[in-house]
């Protein structure tokens, strides 16, 4: 009966590489001296704040209850996400759909 | 009104004119260009006669007229234009010699029915105009230009009847031989301005304070070599290499020994052009060379031996090679490599008057023979084999008279101009010989000897010429009944034969040693009058004179032991011409008769030497295939094969290295990941380490 | 709280296990699916050091990281077609023309 066996040879050595990144990561991390996490405190309004953060408005005005938390703002960002989506969209199905018309040209 | 000196360039531009006018309009003369060459050469004729009234009254001309080059700091370069004595009386020698040639030529080319004479003139016309150019040039380098065009116009000239084995063959050799001469040349002429450039903006000049000679003279005699560049030798070392190697040109060019195997070879070309180039003028282009740098080579005592060595051998050499041969050209061509060997004896030994004496004699009476030759080859109809003639005494009498004068003229009977000019070779020789001290004197003497025994051949191969051609009885039927020749050919046979006999006249320095009267001119000439332009200038004979006695050479005069002053010049002259009495005497005895035979197998083996040109031809031959081919093609193999192989080998290296490193490119998407992945594991390593992550 | 270094371990792991599926599988979808792990890994480490200063950079930055991944998808997937229809297999090691 033939069952899975580990292919031995040359065929090891890329295994064995992804096993090394590994071994240097953890070396890496778990030498790290990082100081206590800041947290965002109590009653923090996580949710709000992120919407606030990715339509670049001040988060004061919208959370009511609860301590905003100060982030960066991602209105370009999410401008450029939403076309990439539409073009990633567009791209996937010109590519399924170009050799569909070549197929029936054939 | 403007002076001769304004008018000296035309000089040599006529004669360029005419050399085009023969180029581009040659074929729609009537005569081929022919005339315009007569009347280019007369014309310069003429402004040479007027340069000379305006040097006999004082004046010189050292002016530079065009600067084709001007350096910033350092030296220029340019055309220009020395006339002095000795120029003047050049420049008459070679433009009415190529007057009486362009004459010559109309019976000897057109008369004859030859195809080509627009190139023939052509050639004529740039070959006057070079040697115009090269007699008036004012500094070194543009006298190598010119040096290089008359060999040019040599090569184009006896290669006329290209279509024909021979002159092609000829011009060639004629060509690589001078040229390897020039190479030489060359090298001392860019050794020249390296070394006077630091000291004058004019290092090639010739005359002038700011001439090499006067810097050289001033280097040894005064020891001011400040700005001279000797390139680590003793500056009297460094100036003997350099004349030796201006001399590699001279010897090339004047047909002395080891480079003289062209000149009977280019007997090939038409007659005129014999009597023009291999006779007249561009052989004399290597003597009139060394004269002019005169001032240069009497410091060196090294390069005035070889000078007079290499002269008294050639004579004696080329005189032994005349003996034997059959044509009557050949016989010329050897004739003229002997004297101008007695040339170089003269200029080595301190004789300057008497070589430039002996030039101006010998242009004349050599170009007569040649041309008389051109008379008997068109009456034979271009047989020039002497043993097909004979009896042509009756048959020409025009040609024969000159010729005869032409003969006694080169064999030294008195009182023609062979005369007076080989004697007072000789005798300066002798005496420079006899009282110069050490080597340099020995030296001296066994060119002395050597030269006088070559009296005796001259004598012997000259008259033997005289008498196989004209005395006897004629031994073919074209010798019975030879080929008319018109006035173009006599006319100047007749003017040559005229001065061949009263040339000697202009400097009987022996008559006037004995008995007083003033009549050397041409040593007056030469030596400048007083107060002229001359002592700016530095090329008078008195100048050199004081160079050769006082400077390194210590040229002195002295005498035959035992007789004085006046005893020895008689002795001297009554050695030269007793032989050259001999030497006529022993050929008369064996060829005139009215059907001679050849002696010359009696000489033997040497017979057998002499008719092969001891082997000078095999043996420039040999140096050729056999000596540079090998080296040739071993510096081809090192080319291909070493640089050629190292250029080749660094592309192999990148082609091999890029065969081997692109296999990594497999094409398998999961290699590319695994060899990012290894290298961005041993990147972190490595900055972990030395960052400190660890 | 835990402490930061294990969720930056945890995403080293989760990384680690995505390298090796992209080194050694063969099929192309499963490789997708490891590069699909890849980018969730940097997600974990961003949230992470989110908590770690107190800013919510990181968070929004990784919800638009998600929506990315799911573009690159979309379009990963259309090359796996043409993958197919040029080859006949979709065994990355079978394509493999691009080569010396």
């Amino acid at each position: 009966m033939s069952r899975p066996a580990l292919k031995t040879g040359t065929s090891l050595w890329p295994g064995v590489a992804a096993l090394a990144l590994f071994g240097v990561l953890a070396a890496v991390f778990l030498g790290a001296e990082l100081p206590d996490p800041a947290g965002f405190g109590e009653n923090a309004a996580i949710m709000k704040s992120i919407g606030a953060a990715m339509f670049n408005i001040d988060p004061a005005l919208i959370t009511s209850d609860g301590l905003h938390v100060v982030s960066e703002g991602f209105l370009v960002s999410f401008i450029l996400i939403a076309v990439v989506l539409d073009a990633a969209l567009d791209g996937s199905l010109m590519l399924a759909k170009r050799d569909e018309q070549e197929e029936e040209k054939r | 009104m403007a002076g001769a000196f304004d008018f000296a360039p035309a000089i040599a531009l006529l004669p360029f004119v005419s050399f085009l006018v023969a180029l581009f309009g040659g074929q729609y003369l009537p005569k081929k260009g022919a005339f315009a060459g007569i009347a280019a050469t007369a014309g310069s004729l003429i402004i040479s006669a007027w340069v000379a009234v305006t040097v006999a009254g004082g004046e010189t001309y050292n002016e530079a007229l065009y600067t084709f080059t001007a350096g910033l700091d350092t030296f220029e370069l340019h055309l220009g234009i020395l006339i002095d004595p000795l120029t003047a009386l050049m420049l008459l020698i070679v433009s009415f010699i190529a007057l009486l040639v362009h004459i010559f030529s109309l019976g000897y080319m057109n008369d004859e029915g030859e195809t080509g004479l627009p190139r023939y003139y052509a050639g004529l016309g740039l070959f006057t105009a070079s040697m115009l150019g090269f007699v008036f040039a004012d500094n070194i380098l543009m006298a190598f230009m010119f040096f290089e065009l008359v060999g040019l116009c040599s090569y184009l000239l006896i290669g006329f009847h290209f279509r024909q084995d021979g002159p092609p063959s000829a011009a060639k050799k004629a060509f690589l031989v001078t040229r390897f001469g020039d190479y030489f040349f060359l090298i001392g002429v860019v050794g020249i301005f390296v070394t006077f450039a630091g000291a004058t903006q004019t290092p090639g000049a010739f005359a002038g304070a700011e001439s090499f000679p006067v810097l050289a003279e001033h280097a040894i005699m005064d020891g001011a070599t400040e700005g001279i560049n000797t390139f680590g030798f003793d500056a009297q070392t460094w100036f003997t290499i350099l004349g030796l190697l201006v001399l590699g040109g001279v010897m090339g060019k004047s047909a002395q020994f080891p480079l003289h195997t062209w000149l009977p070879d280019a007997m090939e070309g038409p007659t005129p052009v014999s009597a023009l180039i291999h006779a007249a003028t561009m052989v004399a282009a290597g003597v009139y060379l060394v004269a002019r740098m005169y001032g240069f080579y009497a410091l060196t005592p090294t390069t005035m031996a070889v000078i007079a060595l290499v002269g008294g051998f050639t004579a004696l050499f080329a005189a032994t090679m005349g003996v034997v041969k059959q044509e009557l050209k050949q016989v010329l061509a050897y004739s003229t490599i002997s004297q101008y060997g007695y040339m170089m004896l003269a200029l080595g030994s301190g004789g300057y008057i008497a070589a430039v004496f002996h030039l101006t004699t010998h242009a004349v009476f050599k170009a007569l023979l040649f041309l008389g030759a051109g008379a008997v080859i068109i009456a034979m109809h271009h047989e020039e084999n002497m043993w097909e003639m004979g009896g042509l005494k009756e048959k020409m009498p025009v040609t024969y008279w000159s010729f005869l004068a032409g003969s006694l003229a080169l064999a030294g009977i008195v009182p023609f101009a062979g005369f007076w000019s080989k004697d007072e070779v000789l005798y300066e020789a002798l005496i420079h010989g006899l009282g110069t001290d050490g080597g340099l004197g020995l030296v001296f003497l066994a060119a002395y000897a050597m030269g006088l025994l070559a009296v005796f051949f001259t004598g012997f191969y000259t008259f033997r010429m005289v008498y196989l051609t004209f005395h006897g009885e004629p031994r073919t039927e074209t010798a019975r009944k030879p080929h008319g020749v018109r006035w173009n050919v006599k006319g100047p046979l007749a003017v040559l034969g005229i001065l061949a006999t009263t040339i000697g006249f202009i400097n009987m320095a022996p008559v006037k040693k004995l008995l007083g009267p003033e009549i050397d001119f041409l040593h007056k000439w030469l030596a400048g009058t007083d107060g002229s332009g001359w002592e700016a200038l530095a090329t008078g004979y008195h100048h050199y004179e004081g160079l050769l006695h006082d400077g390194p050479a210590h040229v002195l005069v002295g005498e035959i032991p035992g007789l004085g002053a006046d005893a020895t010049l008689i002795v001297s002259a009554v050695l030269s011409l007793a032989l050259a009495v001999g030497g006529v005497l022993a050929a008369r005895s064996l060829y005139k008769v009215p059907e001679p035979v050849e002696h010359t197998n009696k000489l033997g083996s040497i017979k057998t030497l002499l008719m092969h040109n001891y082997y000078q031809d095999e043996y420039q031959v040999w140096l050729a295939t056999g000596f540079t081919y090998p080296i040739s093609r071993a510096a081809d193999k090192f080319d291909q094969g070493v640089v050629d192989g190292v250029v080749n080998g660094i592309s192999s290296v990148s082609l091999f290295s890029g065969a081997r490193v692109r296999k990594i490119q497999t094409g398998v998407v999961s290699n590319y990941a695994f060899f990012i992945t290894v290298a961005l594991v041993v990147l972190l390593v490595v900055f972990g380490i030395t960052g400190g992550w660890f | 709280m835990i402490p930061t270094e294990y969720y930056l371990l945890l995403s080293a792991a989760v990384f680690c296990i995505g390298v090796f599926g992209v080194l050694t599988r063969r099929n192309a979808l499963i490789f997708l699916m490891s590069v699909e792990l890849i980018l969730n890994a940097a997600n974990i480490n961003l949230v992470a050091f989110s908590f770690q200063y107190g800013n919510l950079t990181g968070q929004v930055f990784s919800l638009f990281l998600m929506a990315l991944a799911a573009a690159e998808v979309a379009v990963g997937l259309g090359i796996i077609l043409v993958l197919y229809r040029n080859f006949t297999d979709i065994d990355v090691t079978e394509a493999t023309t691009m080569r010396w």
